[in-house]
């Protein structure tokens, strides 16, 4: 560790420097052979059907939510005609996304970190050195490229549901077909809004499994680590999670021209 | 099935669903944007797009019909629109149709409305370009209003100025507001017009009844088939100055001549100057007669002369009758008579 700065700022940077040489090692194992297809489909079941529930819940809640909070002020402008179109902008652009994400990493990525973190800490991935499995190929490639295929369906899954929790807040107050709202939802809607929030949860999903996995698979030593890595991982991936929104949005401004 | 397998299904079902639902939401988006089935392109040129975007909808009797495909500058102040119209829809578009751009809502969000062509006209084809209408801009009625609420303001202004001419009393109107007398004349002014339509009404009355001279004429038969006949015979005498007229136009007659004939007009030109040469003479003469002491002044002057000339003339008178006297004494005469027998005979 360079002792000419304070520690903590060298840690952060170090991890840094870390990531970036951990994210280089993700990409020369992901196309080596033997791949590890059957821990992959583990892995995807573990982070993306089992958290469905949660996200599903969310999801509708979310919809409902922000119709029932949207209408008043669009009623007071005589334009709740917008309010399936926006909610549903909303949504799929914005919060699905990230507010999707933020679960994701807070059930996913706690877990990878927690679980590479006690197996560091157990000596596992030693072990797994020795009885020549590649412990990287079958625990963080796997685990990384499961969170980055499992949150878009994810939140395809969440952003479907929204749209009906939407529809249910709408028709408690207005006697409107599932026609019109499908209609008046999809009016404004074009592959603009669609593909840079795809294109988004891509990252968000690859930066969870990166990030949780290099503070687990890097953990200290004792209990303290596994704690301290599972915490880390979701601090941090949420962080990253709004720092690449932010890109994000600049991207597709500066792309799409919005 | 074991546990792994298990989880492998579990995952592909899951997986599956959610790419259904990611590629739905792309074919209804697609479908909206017509990406996917067969369109007709068809294009439109405007002056001002007024903030026209790639996606916009382009509707035909207020259904969508398409979208823009995109938009770019021509020349300086001309805009390509290119639309993508649903090939199923694209045959109610026809030649004549005009495409022009409207507000679809308050919120500014604009939409290509096609106005309808006329019933024979054909249906456009692929790469037609339809005839635009530039829509009047809210900023352009604007204008008009700041313009006439302008030509208000300075109507408005006029119309206080005569206001206050006509509260003072200036020209006609203010007299007929403000002036008392003037009023009072127009008050004595419209009595005596009411005694002159009583004084007409008496005597159209008495006209009617064929009073007075008018009365005959508009009642007495007589005198109005007289006035016919004087009339028709004023007609005639027109008739036949005309003819007159006519004839000294056309050279008939000595004052036709006199009009008309040029050799005569210079014979009546020499005439008149030896006229003029004669009294010129005559003019010396009487000049000289009455200045003169010739014979003749003295027959015209001379009172004592003429006096003479009386005496002269009653005893010449006197002579003469003696003479005849003894004129007839000798033809009397038997001598004479002898020699005088055949002519005597001869005037039997």
């Amino acid at each position: 560790m360079m002792t000419f700065l304070p520690e903590k700022i060298g840690r952060f940077f170090s991890d840094i420097a870390g990531i970036i040489r951990f994210t280089g090692l993700f990409f020369r194992h992901l196309f080596r052979r033997p791949f590890e297809t059957r821990e992959f489909i583990n892995q995807c079941f573990r982070t993306g059907y089992q958290s469905l529930l949660l996200i599903s819940i969310t999801a509708i809640i979310l919809g409902l939510v922000i119709s029932l909070q949207i209408r008043p002020i669009l009623a007071d402008l005589g334009a709740e005609a917008w309010l399936p179109n926006m909610v549903f902008i909303s949504i799929v652009t914005e919060l699905g996304p990230v507010i999707f994400a933020l679960l994701f990493a807070g059930k996913v990525g706690s877990g990878i970190g927690a679980e590479l973190a006690s197996m560091r800490v157990t000596d596992q991935i030693d072990a797994m050195e020795v009885s020549a499995t590649n412990p990287f190929k079958f625990l963080v490639v796997t685990r990384v490229s499961a969170t980055t295929f499992m949150l878009p369906l994810l939140v395809f899954y969440g952003d479907f549901l929204s749209f009906i929790g939407s529809f249910i807040g709408l028709k408690a107050y207005s006697n409107i077909s599932f026609q019109l709202f499908y209609s008046r939802a999809f009016s404004d809607f074009f592959f603009s809004d669609i593909f840079p929030a795809t294109i988004k949860t891509l990252f968000f999903g690859f930066f969870i499994g990166i990030i949780s996995s290099y503070t687990g698979y890097y953990s200290d030593k004792g209990t303290e680590g596994v704690g301290r890595s599972a915490n880390t991982a979701v601090v941090a991936s949420s962080l990253v999670i709004f720092l690449i929104d932010l890109i994000a949005v600049q991207l597709t401004e500066l792309i799409l021209g919005i | 099935m074991n546990h792994k397998q298990k989880r492998s299904v579990i995952v592909g079902l899951f997986v599956i669903l959610g790419l259904t639902i990611f590629i739905v939401a792309i074919y209804l988006v697609g479908k909206k944007e017509n990406l996917f089935g067969s369109a007709y392109q068809i294009s439109a040129i405007f002056q001002d797009v007024k903030g026209l975007r790639e996606g916009d909808r382009v509707r035909l009797s207020g259904i969508d019909i398409g979208t823009v495909n995109s938009l770019g500058f021509l020349s300086d102040n001309r805009v390509h629109v290119q639309m993508n119209i649903d090939k199923e829809l694209v045959k109610f578009v026809k030649k004549d149709s005009r495409a022009t751009i409207v507000n679809e809502g308050l919120m500014g969000s604009k939409v290509v409305m096609i106005l309808p062509g006329t019933m024979h006209s054909l249906p456009v084809h692929d790469f037609d370009t339809l005839q635009t209408i530039e829509q009047v801009d809210m900023d352009d009625i604007m204008q008009e209003v700041k313009q006439s609420s302008e030509n208000i303001t300075v109507v408005t202004g006029e119309l206080i100025s005569i206001t206050q001419k006509i509260n003072r009393g200036d020209g006609i109107f203010g007299k007929i507001f403000t002036d008392t007398t003037f009023t009072g004349n127009l008050d004595a002014s419209s009595r005596n017009v009411t005694e002159i339509t009583r004084n007409l009404i008496e005597i159209s009355e008495k006209v009617k009844k064929g009073q007075g001279i008018v009365g005959k004429l508009f009642g007495d038969t007589l005198l109005s088939a007289e006035i016919d006949s004087a009339g028709r015979n004023i007609d005639r005498i027109a008739s036949n100055i005309t003819e007159i007229t006519k004839k000294i136009n056309e050279g008939e007659g000595i004052i036709g001549t006199l009009f008309t004939d040029t050799i005569l007009n210079d014979y009546l030109y020499r005439s008149s100057k030896n006229l003029e040469y004669t009294t010129y003479n005559l003019m010396e003469l009487t000049a000289r007669l009455n200045n003169d002491s010739s014979a003749l002044n003295m027959l015209i002057n001379d009172p004592t002369f003429a006096d003479s000339l009386e005496i002269f003339l009653n005893r010449m008178n006197a002579g003469v009758d003696e003479v005849t006297r003894a004129a007839e004494a000798i033809r009397e005469s038997g001598l004479i008579r002898m020699f005088s027998k055949d002519e005597d005979k001869r005037k039997d």
